[in-house]
C-alpha cells in the first residue's frame, strides 16, 4: 500500500506490504517520523491508504464506508498508545468501560466484560482509581484492558512502553505477550523505536526513511 | 445504530458535564440560560402591570374621568367638547341606573332591592384580577340594615364558584376600597353571564369612591337611590370596557340634563389606561429585552464552552474514534450534550419562572401565564441552544483521530 498524506502531496509510505498471521505478533521498528504511527493507523482503519488495500481477517476494507469501518474497528481492533489516553475524569473501571463504546453490550455483560478485562491485566484492585492516581505502568495496563474489553482480537500498540521505565516496560510487554500466548489475542502489532520492545515479537519489520518517499 | 449504542452516546454526553472539571463553563452557562428563560417568560407572557386598578390594565379599558361642580350645567355637546380636556379624576358621580336588571332568586335582597343592580363589578377576568391583588379581604358580616338600599356588585358564575366569597366574611375591593359582601344573588336573568350578585353595603358607596363598569355593551350605573344620588364624593373612577367610554360618557352627560347633578365635568379618554398600559408595555419590553440578551449571552457562553470542550477533548474524540465511534456518532454525542443541557435548563428555568411569577404577583405585579407563552419561551431557548451546539458538533467531525492521538 501507499499513503501520501491527507492531501495526497506527501508520500509517507510507499509500496509497503505486510501480513500478520493468526496468533502472530509483529514488531515494527523505525526512527521517529518513519511512519510507524501512520502504518498502525492504516492497519487500524483510522486512515485509508492512498493506494492499496487493507484486509482484516481476510476481508477487504477499501469498499467500506466510514461508519462500516468504524464498526469493524469497534469489533476487532484495539489500540494502545504511548500517552495512554485515559479519560482523566473517569475511574479505571469506567475507562475500560469505554472500550465497549458502541458495542451494544447490555449492562450486565458490560460489567462482566470490564471486570474480566481488568482482571486480565491485574488491575482489579485499582478499579476505582482515577488515572492521576495510577502509575504509568498501571495506566498502560488499564489502556490495554480497554483495548481488549470488547473481545477485540487485534491489538495495535504504538510505542506502548515509551513513557515507562525499563522494568515497567518489560512487565507490560510480558503481559501483552501472555495475552497472545493464551489465545486472547489473534494478532499483535507493536510499533516502537525501542528494539528491545519489538524483539519480543515473532517477526520484526524495520521502517527506514527509504520507505518514506 | 443500535439502541444500546445510543445509550452509550447518552452516557458519554452525560459524563462530561457532570464530571469533567473542565466543564465548569457549562455548569455556569446552564443556570445563566435558565435564568434568562425565566426572565424571558416573565417578559413575554405577563408583562408587569403594577397598579391599583388592575382591571384597567387587565382589560385595557377606557377610563372616563369625572369631575362634578355645582352651579352650572353642561350640555351633552359641551361635555363631549370637554371630553379630551381633562385627565384627572375629581369626584364621584351619582349616576342613574342605566340597565334595569331584575334580581331573581335572591335569598337575601329580592324583597329589599330596588330595581336590582347598582354597581356591576365586571367580568370574571376583572374580578380575578382584583383578587390577584388580595382585593378580597376577610371581614365580618355586618348587621343587615332595615330599609337599606342595596347597591350590588355582580360577579360571574365562574368567579363565584372559584372564589370562596363568604357572605359576611368577604370584601370586594372597588376603587381601592374594601366593600363588605352582604349576600349573594343568583341567577341574574337578563345578565346571564353575571349570574351571581354580590351585595355590597350601600353605606360604603355613599361616602367612598366607587367604580362603575359596563356590562352587555352599555353602562351600568347606580340604582336610583336618593341617598346615593345626593352624595357626591371625591375620587370616583369610572371604568368602561374597551370602546365603551363614549357610552358611559353619554349616560353621565344625561345625568346633567336630568338634574341629578349640577355639573359633570369629565374627560372621555384613555389617558390613564394608556399610561398604565404604557407602563406595562415598557416593563414587558424591558424584561423581554433583558431576557433576549440573557439568552443570547447564555447561548454564546454555551457555544464557547462547547468549542473549548471540543478543543480540550480532541484526544478524547480521537480515542472514541479509535474505539469504533464514527465521526457522525461523535458529533451526535456533542449535540446530545447540548440537548441534555437544554433539557436541564428548561427543567430549571420553567419552574423558576413560575415561582418568580408567583412571588411577583404577591408583591403586586400582575403576571398572567399562558401556555402559548411558555411554549414559545421554551422553543426559543431550545432553538438558540441548538444553534450554539451545532457548530461545535460539526467541528468534531473534522477532528483527525491520528493527529488527535499523536
Amino acid at each position: 500500500m501507499t499513503y501520501a498524506g491527507p492531501r495526497g502531496d506527501v508520500r509517507v509510505l510507499s509500496d509497503f506490504s505486510f501480513c500478520v498471521e493468526d496468533g502472530e505478533s509483529l514488531g515494527i521498528m523505525g526512527p521517529s517520523g518513519a511512519g510507524k504511527t501512520t502504518l498502525l493507523s492504516i492497519a487500524g482503519l483510522l486512515l485509508r491508504p492512498t493506494a492499496g488495500e487493507v484486509h482484516v481477517f481476510g476481508e477487504a476494507t477499501s469498499g467500506l464506508s466510514n461508519t462500516a469501518s468504524a464498526y469493524l474497528r469497534s469489533r476487532n481492533i484495539g489500540f494502545v498508545f504511548q500517552q495512554y489516553h485515559l479519560v482523566p475524569y473517569l475511574s479505571a473501571w469506567e475507562n475500560v468501560r469505554l472500550g465497549l463504546f458502541g458495542a451494544g453490550a447490555s449492562k450486565r455483560s458490560s460489567v462482566q466484560a470490564v471486570d474480566e478485562s481488568l482482571s486480565r491485566v491485574e488491575m482489579s484492585h485499582r478499579r476505582d482509581h482515577r488515572p492521576r492516581e495510577l502509575s504509568g505502568g498501571e495506566q498502560q495496563r488499564v489502556a490495554i484492558a480497554r483495548a481488549l474489553c470488547a473481545r477485540r482480537r487485534i491489538l495495535l500498540c504504538d510505542e506502548p512502553t515509551g513513557n515507562l521505565d525499563r522494568g515497567t516496560a518489560e512487565s507490560v510487554m510480558s503481559l501483552i505477550a501472555k495475552l497472545l500466548d493464551t489465545g486472547q489475542l489473534s494478532a499483535l502489532v507493536v510499533a516502537s523505536h525501542d528494539e528491545q520492545v519489538t524483539s519480543a515479537c515473532h517477526r520484526q519489520l524495520v521502517l527506514t526513511r527509504q520507505d518514506l518517499l | 445504530m443500535s439502541r444500546r449504542a445510543w445509550g452509550d452516546l447518552a452516557m458519554w454526553s452525560l459524563q462530561h458535564p457532570r464530571r469533567n472539571p473542565r466543564g465548569t463553563i457549562l455548569s455556569v452557562s446552564a443556570p445563566t440560560v435558565s435564568i434568562a428563560l425565566f426572565v424571558l417568560l416573565l417578559g413575554i407572557m405577563g408583562g408587569g402591570t403594577v397598579s391599583l386598578e388592575n382591571v384597567v390594565s387587565e382589560t385595557g379599558g377606557d377610563l372616563v374621568r369625572v369631575a362634578v361642580r355645582d352651579g352650572s350645567q353642561l350640555s351633552s355637546e359641551e361635555v363631549a367638547a370637554r371630553a379630551n380636556m381633562h385627565d384627572l379624576v375629581i369626584a364621584t358621580v351619582p349616576t342613574r341606573k342605566v340597565n334595569s336588571t331584575e334580581i331573581r332568586a335572591s335569598q337575601h335582597s329580592q324583597s329589599l332591592a330596588r330595581n336590582g343592580v347598582t354597581t356591576l363589578i365586571g367580568t370574571d377576568e376583572q374580578l380575578r384580577t382584583v383578587l390577584g391583588t388580595n382585593a378580597l379581604a376577610m371581614g365580618r358580616w355586618p348587621a343587615w340594615p332595615d330599609g337599606m338600599n342595596l347597591p350590588t356588585a355582580l360577579v360571574g358564575a365562574d368567579v363565584a364558584a372559584a372564589v370562596p366569597l363568604q357572605v359576611g366574611e368577604s370584601s370586594i375591593l372597588v376603587g381601592g376600597l374594601g366593600l363588605p359582601v352582604l349576600g349573594v344573588l343568583s341567577p341574574m336573568a337578563n345578565l346571564p353571564e353575571f349570574d351571581r350578585a354580590v351585595i355590597v353595603d350601600a353605606g360604603w358607596l355613599e361616602s367612598q369612591a366607587v367604580a362603575l363598569f359596563t356590562g352587555q355593551g352599555s353602562a351600568v350605573g347606580w340604582v336610583e337611590s336618593g341617598s346615593v344620588a345626593s352624595t357626591i364624593t371625591e375620587g370616583a373612577l369610572v371604568i368602561a370596557r374597551p370602546g365603551q367610554a363614549s357610552v358611559v360618557a353619554s349616560e353621565l352627560a344625561n345625568l346633567v340634563g336630568m338634574g341629578q347633578v349640577a355639573q359633570i365635568d369629565f374627560a372621555v379618554s384613555s389617558d390613564l389606561a394608556r399610561v398604565r398600559t404604557g407602563i406595562a408595555d415598557q416593563t414587558r419590553r424591558l424584561l423581554t429585552a433583558v431576557a433576549v440578551v440573557s439568552v443570547v449571552v447564555g447561548s454564546v457562553l454555551s457555544f464557547i464552552s462547547q468549542k473549548r470542550s471540543v478543543a480540550a477533548r480532541t484526544s478524547e474524540i480521537g480515542l472514541y474514534m479509535s474505539l469504533g465511534a464514527s465521526s457522525t456518532m461523535v458529533a451526535l454525542a456533542f449535540l446530545m450534550e447540548s440537548a441534555l443541557l437544554t433539557v436541564l435548563i428548561v427543567m430549571i428555568g420553567v419552574p423558576a419562572g413560575l415561582l418568580a411569577g408567583a412571588i411577583a404577583s404577591s408583591a403586586g405585579l400582575t403576571i398572567e401565564w399562558t401556555t402559548a407563552g411558555l411554549v414559545y419561551g421554551v422553543m426559543f431557548v431550545c432553538y438558540v441552544m441548538l444553534l450554539s451546539g451545532i457548530i461545535p458538533a460539526v467541528a468534531t467531525t473534522r477532528v483527525d483521530p491520528v493527529r488527535a492521538l499523536g
